[in-house]
């Protein structure tokens, strides 16, 4: 079945000017627009820029906007869209080149909540065990794929990227909620700053664009929780 | 790639402060509006109205609305502006000594209105 792909194309070494350009793609039964961009590229356009991995939705590659929407190549079936299918980068990131953003200052915000596990006890023999209960606490939070759909929906971060983002704070809930790290103290500077915590107002598009149904205001609730503990 | 914190605190009891005068301002603004809306008279009379805000209840709650009220909606405001205002310290500077001026401002303004009533 003929499909038709409006995508977005930049590459600043040819124009300064971004500009939208359409190809016909003979789409198979239960294919992604994942598949369907690699079809583009290996058949009709080799220039076609994009970032792709493991094709199952694990490695967060893939995150575009799609038919506005933003989501993750690999798991959206063709099918399921509607007439001419949009594809156009994650918006609120630079643009490197067509599908291709720059991600330098989502992953410098991600390492700027210390995204490991800070515990007041030296390494053991094992592993750090934790029951079942506390384990769980963890679940919702853990899962983040770090595609930056999140922070490219947030419009506190379209006039500021400065701020943290979801994703950043959603990753420092998952080790400030997790009863073996200690380090919620240390992270306080980074998420009690002004572009951390306080930036988010609650405007919930990270959470309708996680492609993992992820709920990083949620967290954000979270660590505003636990941050009140901690202060009064 | 450095990432841009600001200085010290970010602002929690701010954002603390938000909080509460948010919860706060639903019962005030209640009471202000059954009392000055809801009252069973038609008329909106100059010495009922005087009587009734010179009595040391209604100062206190106008005094608490006021002060309620203000730094709600201007800090409201500024957290707005804060959005756009990472990157330009120097306008930053400027909008917040702007804001504090007017709030001072029409603080006066509001206690020396609610102030000299007397019964």
């Amino acid at each position: 079945m003929e499909r038709q792909f409006r995508i977005y194309r930049y590459n600043p070494e040819v124009s300064p000017t971004p500009s939208f350009k359409t190809y016909t793609v003979d789409v198979q039964p239960a294919w992604t627009v994942l598949d369907a961009l690699n079809a583009i590229k290996w058949d009709q356009d080799g220039s076609l820029t994009f970032r792709r991995s493991c094709r199952h939705g694990i490695c967060g590659s893939c995150g575009m906007k799609i038919n506005g929407k933003n989501g993750l190549a690999c798991e959206i079936q063709v099918e399921s869209l509607k007439g001419v299918i949009t594809v156009e980068p994650l918006h609120g990131f630079r643009i490197l080149r067509d599908l291709v953003t720059d991600m330098d200052g989502f992953f410098a915000h991600i390492e700027a909540v210390k995204p490991w596990l800070i515990a007041g006890t030296p390494p053991t023999d094992g592993e750090r065990l934790q029951s079942p209960e506390d384990r769980k606490q963890l679940d919702g939070l853990y899962e983040c794929i770090l595609c930056g759909a999140c922070t490219s929906a947030c419009p506190s971060y379209w006039v500021n990227d400065d701020f943290l983002g979801p994703a950043a704070l959603l990753k420092a809930a998952r080790y400030v909620m997790d009863t073996r790290d200690e380090g919620f103290a240390e992270r306080v500077d980074v998420l009690d700053s002004r572009n951390g915590l306080w930036r988010c107002h609650t405007i919930f598009n990270c959470v309708e664009a996680c492609p993992k149904s992820l709920n990083p205001t949620e967290a954000i609730v979270k660590l505003r929780q636990k941050l009140t503990a901690l202060k009064i | 790639m450095t990432v841009n914190r600001g200085h010290g605190s970010g602002g929690f009891w701010w954002w603390l402060m938000q909080r509460v005068t948010g919860i706060l301002l639903f019962p005030v603004l209640l009471l202000h509006y059954v009392a000055t809306h809801l009252q069973t008279s038609h008329f909106v009379e100059y010495d009922k109205i005087a009587a009734r805000v010179a009595t040391p209840t209604w100062k206190f709650l106008n005094i608490a609305f006021l002060t309620i009220v203000l730094f709600h909606g201007l800090y409201g405001l500024w957290n707005v502006l804060l959005d756009y205002l990472s990157k330009k310290p120097a306008l930053r500077a400027v909008l917040f000594s702007l804001i504090v001026t007017i709030g001072l401002a029409l603080y006066v303004l509001g206690l020396v209105t609610i102030i000299p009533f007397s019964a």
